[in-house]
């Protein structure tokens, strides 16, 4: 593979929206880039989205290992 | 992260948090743990995956496949990454407190002793109160110069800079002092330029707590966690300068034990 074909794969990856690098500050969006959107159910059985989380001044979202372990 | 969720909703920040677990494992969580925000449920990892922080060290046969890497992202309304946390081990996690402190710019977390000298009083705070195995949380002096004393800035030749060191602890880990920026006194008299601190100013370093088994023999009678340092410094007014002074530094931390309650059976993984 050629670099240029790689940095396609790379950005095409960034265009589906399923990919981020592994940036500097650990893995996931770095610093001024995008999460993508999303859709859960939480605790109570209710489907949320980022738009109904985010307090007027953002969200602090938490990858966590799990609730049970 | 519970403890700290009202002052971060009065910063205008909500918190949520994501794993794999299914909705019973995480309704029982909640209920138990009175959780006051929302659990989000992610049983296929999609969402985890999406963003891109599937733990890849864990074999895809592994039950525990599908777990996240222990990331916290603070996201502004517009879904830009404002800030992000992240920490190599699956153990260890910033506090709420430290977030609320260093990247909200809150106020300090739990007020801890203050002491007062001829030349400065300095504030000692933690950003929590009540810390875990594996917390990295923040350690703070605030500094408030008498009127028209200074103290030397880190960089400052000829002087005795100000200078936080911590007690060598086992399963403790302080990480760097960050000092703010210096102002540039001009000292005609002697054609020197210094860094110097004058005024209010606050020195702020992270420090990691090791796992319970690590730190337990550091606790006191009352399960406490007591850390303990020094801050050295000269001050100087505009006519002389003063003795190197060495002030005794401490902060009680309590020590909270991990919760090991798993939800029943027909509710996990």
């Amino acid at each position: 593979m050629t670099r240029r074909e790689l940095y396609g794969v790379i950005a095409g990856g960034y265009a589906a929206g399923t990919l981020f690098a592994q940036s500097a500050d650990g893995p996931g969006p770095g610093k001024g880039e995008h999460i993508p959107d999303f859709r859960a159910v939480d605790q109570n059985g209710k489907p949320r989205t980022f738009a109904d989380l985010t307090g007027d001044n953002g969200l602090l979202l938490l990858f966590f290992r799990s609730a049970d372990w | 992260m519970e403890r700290k969720r009202e002052q971060l909703e009065e910063q205008g920040i909500q918190i949520a948090a994501i794993s794999n677990d299914k909705v019973g494992a995480l309704e029982h969580f909640s209920a138990r743990a009175g959780i006051g925000f929302a659990l989000l449920s992610d049983p296929d990892s999609e969402i985890i995956k999406r963003f891109g922080v599937l733990n890849t060290s864990v074999p895809a046969d592994h039950p525990n496949y599908g777990i996240p890497n222990p990331v916290e992202f603070l996201i502004n309304p517009d879904r830009t990454v404002r800030a992000k946390y992240y920490e190599e081990s699956y153990r260890d996690r910033f506090t709420g407190g430290r977030i609320l402190v260093t990247e909200l710019g809150g106020e300090a977390g739990a007020a801890q002793k203050t002491i007062q000298t001829d030349h400065l009083r300095a504030a000692i705070w933690s950003s929590d109160a009540v810390v875990r195995g594996g917390n990295r949380l923040a350690l703070g002096v605030d500094i408030e110069l008498a009127p028209k004393m200074h103290v030397y800035a880190p960089g400052v030749e000829g002087y005795l800079a100000i200078d936080w060191t911590m007690d060598p602890e086992p399963g403790i880990q302080p990480l760097e002092v960050e000092y703010p920026e210096a102002r540039r006194l001009e000292m005609p008299a002697i054609q020197e330029v210094v860094p110097v601190y004058e005024g209010k100013f606050r020195l702020i370093r992270d420090v990691h707590i090791g796992q319970p088994n690590e730190v337990e023999a550091l606790l006191d009678p009352q399960g406490r966690l007591n850390l303990r340092g020094k801050l050295r410094y000269q001050a100087c007014d505009d006519k002389i300068c003063y003795l190197p002074k060495t002030l005794d530094l401490s902060w009680t931390l309590a020590f909270e034990q991990h919760d090991r309650t798993r939800a029943p059976e027909e509710l996990r993984r």
